[in-house]
């Protein structure tokens, strides 16, 4: 025989083999080929004695031989490879119940830390789909693309998705790559309804184009999909509408009286059409679609300002790149758009539709949108949390490795291998996060009505929409149990045998307990993170609701007269509310703080000799306005004192005064030319006081004053005197309801205004406490788990120390002095971290509070107390026993 | 007796019994390519012992590990008593075919 040649014959085959007979005894089978196999080496070549071995093998399998030992096998009890399999794992099982009856607490700890940190992660998992998954259900929602506007005004660049009507067909006409398009006008402040008794209020109405229904997928439930908005004087309504007014009837072919408010005028639509409501996904939601026809018939509209202002949606042909579009839309720029456009540096861009909820964010949405950064933030706090949780879990595991110390001993004495006491334990955790699962399960249904309205997003919708993501929540919870046990179920597996048997486990190795140490300050620092982040947004949002705006704010309710009915009674409310002792006094504006300035309140001053305009935000008020808000002046006079015609006096803000290139000595009497308007001089300079929200810098505005058309002011702000806050209001309502009885109060609070503006910071603030309560808690939990360990393995030092005369004090010290030093570590590592991130966050404000070292300190301080308070019983308990029992052990 | 003896069930059994105490797989396997001048798969071979052992006429034991067989273990194999018998009773049917006086004249070449 040749040394080259392998003896062996070839592994696989046998294993094939080995496998394919289980349960089978096939040794003296397996010998006898390997026999031959020998044999034949010694005469023929090594393949063909190779191939001579696995025909052997084939038939052997398929022989009667292997059948009939395995079907001895199943009957016989020395054979039951499998089968002995499945009971040890029953064993393995019934040791982890019998653990969870036995340390009850440590159990129902680990459960509660998995299964909360697993319902975390299931209510940021649903939230995040839910946020991802807006406009995708529209048929070719890949391909659909809205039309964008972008130009700079003020220092800033100004986003847009209304532009004219007329630039969409051009486009359309022009690129073949595009298939279709769609274009709507949203009607902003709605309209009402007039129905035989009352008047009823329908915020969310539109005119859309006729092809509407086929270029988004929103079903339409009776009507005809190609001819529904095709006529004049036609609408769609919602199922919600239909129901509203039409209860059981069908309301096809049913005329309604749709009253434009900002217009006043009434128009008689017919309804040829009902479609499904528009799904919570959508970022558009209307309730009455109005054909774009009847728009264009109706012509003149006065309040709908600018008709032709409107959202322009496109389809891109199959397999098009949407560059293909935007490539060529300077070029249709330069041919086709009005010579303003070019003068104001203006550009079109397209967006991807299932863009819009996310990542847009501009004037004229119908909506306001989500946002994708608090996505990303929402995924890192969901696995610092899942991190958090199965950190817990191999603390306390550790922890209590003694107690299974024995356990791994006596297993491994009866011929456990290593592989399956790794297997048993990560059981164990498996066990645990399955146990955490149904938790979670619990916690999310009692949790999911209360996101719901922290966040203002049905997640029970999605979950009726797309399912429960079992297969997600599974795989999450098995990740979670392998991460937790996998390092224990090494650690534990890997117990001397003797030692483990006769008790000598208490000190662990030095790595154990630097590895154990690094997951207690890898927890604190996420936990402290999470403080220090959560301290800074949450001063950052008092300081966004506090912030002194520059001018009052106290008592002031804001009335909307808007529409027309109201407005053409403007002087005439004012005065009877004038009348009112309630009510101190009345002041008219086109916009009111808080809000934000449409893009129709921007106009150019022109300095003379100078031909670029400088455009900024211009507000209508009247003369009172000044005293009323208690703006503070720099320079010359308000308009209330101001003799001239109203068109003589201009007064501007700090910001427009040095945007005109004047200072303090040269502005006041100075002649400017508003586009398109008049030639006032300055008679006044503001300071720069707050309009618009804190979310935006203060721009140059200049104030205009209106005598002669009170029509052009939307708001009406009225301050109240006395206390009497629901006299006071019931005496507004009353004095309206007197003068004009076809459209129905609008009053806001000028706090709740405030407040609301704020909204998406108080849901970040929300769920930012929520979840970092969650995850103090959870460190907490691991903080016990080592303060547990660190007894246990202190237990004979504190027996003679005690013997030697040391007081509890001084004993429960030393048992917490080294979690302690642990948590200070952590607390010097997380400052520089969440100093970092969280300073990044506080740049998407303008106005914002430095980060005050006060935060940091009180951190800090209840850092560390809420680990003494969870660390110090445990501490305080091993302090008290007695010393003959912790040393008689050995 | 259980059952019928086949041809090769006999060949088995025979060589079995030839063996003695080296009756394995392989053994019985070379034994009967040897003798008979064919090729026998071990999958056939097997079946018929596993069947000849099911209708109890030999029964295994395992013992004998070489290196050859990669430190496997032997089955060897044994006639019980009903093999035995059976072995005999084929034996004497036959023998009283070949003393019949018309096969001694046919076969009388051959003898």
């Amino acid at each position: 025989m040749k040394d080259s040649r392998n003896p062996i014959p070839p592994r696989w085959i046998t294993r094939l083999f080995a496998w394919l007979c289980s349960p089978a005894d096939v040794d003296d089978l397996l010998g006898d080929m390997e026999e031959m196999y020998w044999a034949h080496l010694r005469t023929k070549s090594q393949f063909r004695a190779q191939w001579q071995y696995f025909s052997h093998c084939l038939a052997l399998l398929f022989s009667y031989t292997v059948k009939k030992r395995k079907r001895t096998a199943h009957h016989s009890k020395y054979y039951r490879s499998t089968q002995t399999h499945i009971a040890m794992y029953f064993n393995y099982l019934k040791m982890v119940l019998r653990r969870f009856r036995r340390q009850f607490t440590f159990s129902f700890i680990n459960i509660f830390g998995l299964g909360t940190g697993l319902a975390t992660c299931f209510v940021i998992l649903l939230f995040i789909r839910t946020e991802r998954s807006f406009d995708q259900f529209h048929q070719d929602a890949d391909r659909m693309y809205r039309l964008t506007k972008t130009y700079p005004m003020g220092g800033q660049v100004v986003n847009t998705v209304e532009m004219r009507n007329y630039f969409m067909p051009v486009i359309d006409e022009l690129i073949p790559a595009i298939e279709s398009y769609c274009q709507i006008k949203n009607i902003e402040g709605g309209v009402l309804i007039e129905t035989l008794n009352e008047t009823l209020e329908e915020g969310r109405a539109a005119f859309a184009t006729d092809n509407f229904f086929d270029f988004f997928s929103f079903n339409l439930l009776s009507g005809s999909k190609s001819e529904v908005l095709d006529e004049p004087y036609t609408m769609a309504i919602s199922q919600r509408a239909a129901d509203r007014y039409f209860g059981n009837d069908s309301p096809l072919g049913k005329v309604m009286k749709v009253n434009f408010p900002t217009d006043e005028r009434v128009l008689e639509l017919k309804v040829t059409g009902v479609f499904e409501d528009m799904p919570l996904n959508s970022h558009l939601h209307m309730d009455f679609l109005l054909s774009m026809k009847t728009g264009v018939a109706e012509n003149k509209w006065r309040g709908i300002r600018s008709f032709v202002m409107q959202h322009s949606y496109f389809k891109l042909q199959a397999d098009k790149d949407v560059s293909v579009v935007t490539a060529q839309l300077p070029a249709i720029e330069d041919e086709h758009a009005p010579g303003f456009f070019k003068k104001l540096n203006m550009h079109l861009g397209a967006q991807p539709l299932t863009d819009i909820h996310l990542k847009s964010d501009m004037q004229k949405e119908f909506e306001a949108n989500g946002s994708e950064q608090y996505l990303y933030l929402l995924g890192v706090l969901g696995v610092f949390i899942l991190l958090i949780a199965a950190f817990n879990y191999m603390n306390l595991a550790t922890a209590q490795a003694l107690d299974q110390a024995k356990e791994v001993g006596v297993r491994k004495v009866m011929g456990s291998h290593r592989l399956q006491l790794v297997v048993r334990f990560i059981i164990e955790s498996l066990t645990m996060s399955v146990l955490g699962l149904m938790l979670a399960a619990f916690i999310v249904y009692l949790a999911l009505p209360y996101f719901t309205e922290l966040s203002g997003k049905s997640l029970i919708f999605d979950i009726g929409q797309h399912g429960l993501m079992i297969p997600e929540f599974i795989g999450l919870t098995v990740v979670l149990g392998l991460l937790a046990g996998i390092n224990p179920a090494f650690y534990m597996s890997g117990f001397q045998v003797v030692k483990s048997l006769k008790g000598g486990l208490s000190r662990q190795g030095k790595t154990t307990r630097v590895f154990r140490k690094s997951l207690v300050v890898t927890q604190f620092v996420m936990s402290v993170t999470l403080m220090l982040s959560t301290g800074i947004v949450f001063r950052q949002f008092g300081f966004l609701m506090n912030k002194e705006l520059g001018i009052e704010t106290e008592a002031i309710v804001h009335v909307n007269v808007k529409p027309k009915a109201v407005n053409s009674q403007f002087e005439p409310l004012k005065r009877a509310l004038l009348g009112n002792p309630e009510v101190a006094a009345v002041s008219g504006s086109n916009m009111a703080p808080v809000s934000d300035f449409g893009l129709s309140q921007t106009n150019g001053l022109i300095l003379p000799g100078v031909s670029e305009e400088i455009t900024m935000n211009y507000l209508q008020v009247d003369r009172d306005f000044f005293d009323f808000y208690k703006v503070p002046l720099l320079l010359g006079e308000g308009y209330g004192t101001f003799s001239g015609e109203p068109t003589a006096g201009l007064i501007i803000n700090r910001t427009a005064m040095e945007h005109l290139g004047f200072d303090e000595q040269t502005v006041l009497g100075q002649q400017v030319h508003v586009y398109d308007g008049f030639d006032p001089f300055i008679i006044g300079v503001t300071e720069d006081f707050h309009l618009e929200t804190l979310h935006k810098e203060i721009g140059p505005v200049y104030f205009q004053l209106n005598e002669g058309s009170p029509g052009r002011f939307n708001v009406m702000s009225v301050k109240l005197a006395g206390d009497d806050l629901s006299g006071a209001i019931a005496a507004i309502q009353s004095t309206y309801d007197q003068l004009i009885d076809t459209v129905p109060m609008e009053m806001t609070f000028i706090d709740d205004r405030i407040e609301r503006a704020y909204q998406s910071e108080k849901f970040f603030v929300r769920t930012f406490g929520v979840f970092t309560s969650l995850a103090i808690i959870m460190a907490c939990l691991g903080a016990l788990g080592l303060a547990m360990q660190i007894v246990v393995s202190k237990q004979k030092e504190v027996g003679v120390r005690k013997v030697l005369g040391a007081s509890v004090i001084s004993i429960t010290s030393l048992l917490t002095r080294e979690l302690m030093s642990l948590v200070v570590l952590a607390n010097l590592i997380a400052w520089p971290l969440a100093y970092w991130a969280m300073n990044g966050w506080l740049q998407n404000f303008p106005y914002r509070e430095a980060i005050s070292l006060s935060v940091f300190a009180l951190v800090f301080g209840a850092s560390l107390l809420i680990t003494f308070l969870s660390v110090g019983g445990t501490s305080l308990k091993a302090a008290l026993v007695n010393p003959a029992n912790s040393l008689k052990a050995d | 007796m259980r059952g019928f003896i086949g041809e090769f069930e006999e060949l088995v059994l025979l060589t079995i019994a030839a063996l003695g105490d080296d009756s394995y797989g392989v053994s019985v396997k070379e034994d009967i390519e040897r003798r008979a001048n064919r090729t026998i798969s071990i999958g056939a071979l097997h079946s018929t012992i596993t069947r000849l052992e099911e209708k109890g006429f030999i029964e295994s034991r395992l013992g004998g590990a070489t290196k050859e067989r990669g430190g496997r273990k032997k089955r060897f194999f044994s006639l019980t008593m009903e093999g035995k018998k059976g072995l005999a009773k084929i034996k004497h049917l036959r023998d009283e075919l070949w003393e019949s006086p018309n096969a001694k004249l046919a076969l009388a070449d051959f003898l």
